[in-house]
């Protein structure tokens, strides 16, 4: 008995990433011996870049490569190859690249909306009141100014853009469009940090102060919604949720035991590192990928 | 035998001091009266043209003041279309006199009122500064919020202003009959629902806009003593008239009220001065030069000659005035002859020029 259609190979997808990778790539080794078939229709291959060698990367006559020998170099040491021809991939993923949370929080270390929970009305007629104190307008902090919620959002839109990886993946789009290619292109957002790191109130004093005010869910909404309009074109994936703790915190179990992006040796992060997930995480991330590309 | 003629300096003849002088090089025409120095503090406000005025002030290191700077970071020119750094408030354009007394008296009480919000399309607009949320707010409740915000910010910054720069722009306007309530735009221009049994047309006249300018420095005197002003009116011809008439002969009637408005009411006090802008662009022996191809915008050169001739006479222009920023769609616009928001200014009486056939 003869079967029916032959059945589609894997889709070849190019994962690109800054440190934030190596959590995804360590995922899919610990996978391919444990449960190999966990991500079947997936034929994952990895680009890791330190520094600015993934800013570096411009795609240039239907292949993506380096335009400085350093990132070239960077890319070469790391993943055996500095170049890739876009045709060969049915999809380019960008991971983390300092597209995450922090979009949201740049904008509101500086400026609050009337719909964060913090700015309740009383809250806002007493920030009202204190705005009119006679503070001479040189002296005036610019901290906590009221903004609107659209302008709000529009700086988070315009933070995502610039991110490393936004900017990597309109040009992805913009490369694919020129070569006359359909490949999907995905961004999986940066993991917020691990919520062990109230440890060091004074380095993560902005996060700290959203969450105890409990502005943390409100900013995860603004800035999911600003990831996916700044970037037509482009299958943004938020933090997966059972990783996450409140509204801006990864659940210190997908942190623990995260590894650095390396060539080849495995060296964790220091115990206070609190930014990076680890292969738990990655895995559900593949998860997310291979759904997004069923 | 000698007469009052006999003795006058070449600028005091047409032909010597107009015909046959190159109209970017007047000399003699603005003696300052209230002098600026660069530790002066100022505030500025006004119809489109004053944000020139407010660009080049700071360009040349004078300390003009900012109740509002942006507070996050945007590109400049979407910061601009929220109405930041264009004033030194988030007012937007204040194209009558009247516009500022009632701004300057909300700056007193700092009552809101959620009568001034307008709709459109689900979002909600400040009624009295439509243009600086160009995407709408959430709710009534955020737009009043804010507006609060903004005159506790104003308040602050009155109160530390030495000197006021107003460039008056406008006598018609469209009035809230029964608040009497001046807007910035017709309603339904920008956001709202225009009601002809609710708002009304109004060609302010010579003796309103004294009356107003008197109130005006008054409420300015409030929140600072002796707080002084300087006065220009704007030589953008208007984009539309709902006078009934042909919009030439209601640009002038205009200009020249509020000419004579500003000059007389500099006149009357010794801390208020006339910087005569308007003549310098529409200067007859200029043939127009300083305008652009649609007759209404000022030229970057224009501008820079104007604001060059204003540092030159209070002794600041060890700093040339800035080049202005090069419009959106660049020279292909201006050849088109499109009304496009020149040198990054935001001027919502533009958006009337829609409505033309």
């Amino acid at each position: 008995m003869t079967g029916g259609a032959a059945q589609p190979g894997p889709r070849r997808a190019l994962v690109l990433g800054n440190s934030h990778i190596a959590a995804v790539k360590g995922a899919h080794e610990r996978e391919a011996a444990l449960w190999p078939g966990r991500w079947s229709g997936l034929a994952p291959e990895f680009a890791g870049g330190h520094g600015d060698a993934l800013a570096m990367l411009e795609v240039r006559e239907g292949r993506l490569l380096a335009r400085t020998e350093a990132a070239r170099q960077n890319l070469q040491r790391l993943n055996r190859r500095a170049e890739w021809a876009l045709a060969e991939y049915d999809a380019f993923i960008v991971v983390g690249c300092q597209l995450g949370i922090y979009r949201a929080l740049m904008p509101y270390r500086s400026a609050r909306f009337l719909g964060l929970p913090s700015m309740a009305e009383r809250a806002a007629e007493r920030a009202a009141e204190r705005a009119a104190a006679r503070v001479p307008v040189s002296r005036v902090p610019v901290s906590r100014v009221p903004v609107s919620r659209a302008m709000f959002d529009l700086a988070v839109r315009e933070g995502v853009r610039q991110t490393l990886g936004g900017a990597l993946a309109l040009r992805l789009v913009a490369g694919l469009r020129a070569a006359g290619l359909g490949a999907q292109v995905i961004v999986a957002e940066q993991p917020r940090p691990s919520f062990d790191c109230r440890r060091e109130r004074r380095r993560f004093a902005g996060l700290l102060q959203a969450h105890r005010l409990g502005d943390g869910a409100v900013l995860t909404e603004v800035f999911e919604a600003a990831a996916a309009a700044a970037l037509p074109g482009i299958t943004f994936l938020a933090q997966p949720v059972q990783t996450r703790h409140g509204g801006m915190f990864t659940r210190p179990r997908f942190s623990a035991g995260s590894v650095r992006l390396t060539a080849s040796r495995r060296i964790t992060h220091p115990e206070d590192d609190f930014i990076h997930a680890n292969a738990d995480y990655g895995a559900l991330v593949l998860d997310q990928v291979a759904a997004a590309l069923a | 035998m000698p007469h009052p003629y006999s003795d006058l300096p070449p600028e005091a003849f047409w032909r010597s001091g107009v015909a046959e002088v190159d109209p970017g090089a007047l000399t003699g025409l603005y003696v300052p009266k209230v002098k600026i120095g660069p530790q002066t503090r100022i505030a500025t406000a006004g119809s489109c043209f004053a944000q020139h005025i407010g660009r080049a002030l700071r360009g040349a290191g004078v300390a003009v003041l900012d109740a509002e700077p942006a507070p996050l970071a945007l590109p400049e020119a979407a910061a601009r279309e929220f109405g930041y750094g264009l004033f030194s408030g988030r007012y937007g354009n204040i194209y009558t006199v009247r516009q500022l007394v009632q701004l300057l008296q909300d700056v007193q009480t700092g009552e809101v009122s959620e009568a001034f919000v307008w709709e459109k399309g689900g979002r909600f607009y400040d009624a009295l500064r439509p243009g600086v949320e160009p995407l709408g707010m959430d709710s009534p409740e955020e737009v009043l919020f804010l507006r609060r915000a903004h005159l506790a910010a104003l308040r602050r910054m009155l109160a530390e202003a030495e000197v006021f720069v107003f460039t008056l722009g406008l006598t018609e306007a469209w009035i809230d009959a029964p608040t009497g309530r001046v807007f910035q735009t017709c309603p339904g221009v920008i956001a709202g629902r225009f009601d002809p049994a609710r708002h009304v047309f109004h060609n302010f006249t010579l003796a309103e806009m004294r009356a107003d300018l008197e109130q005006a420095r008054a409420l300015l005197r409030s929140f600072r003593k002796r707080m002084r002003m300087i006065v220009t009116v704007s030589p953008v011809p208007l984009t539309a008239t709902a006078s009934g008439g042909h919009v030439l002969p209601a640009t002038v009637n205009s200009k020249a009220l509020l000419r004579v408005a500003a000059g007389e009411f500099a006149a009357a006090h010794r801390g208020v001065d006339y910087f005569p802008s308007y003549e310098m662009i529409t200067n007859p022996a200029a043939r127009g030069r300083f305008f652009e191809a649609n007759q209404r915008s000022v030229t970057a050169q224009g501008v820079q000659m104007v604001m060059s001739a204003f540092l030159a006479a209070q002794g600041l222009a060890g700093t040339a005035a800035p080049g202005p920023v090069a419009p959106q769609g660049g020279a292909a616009a201006a050849e088109d002859g499109e009304d496009t928001a020149e040198d990054g200014v935001i001027c919502e009486e533009m958006l009337l020029d829609a409505f033309g056939r």
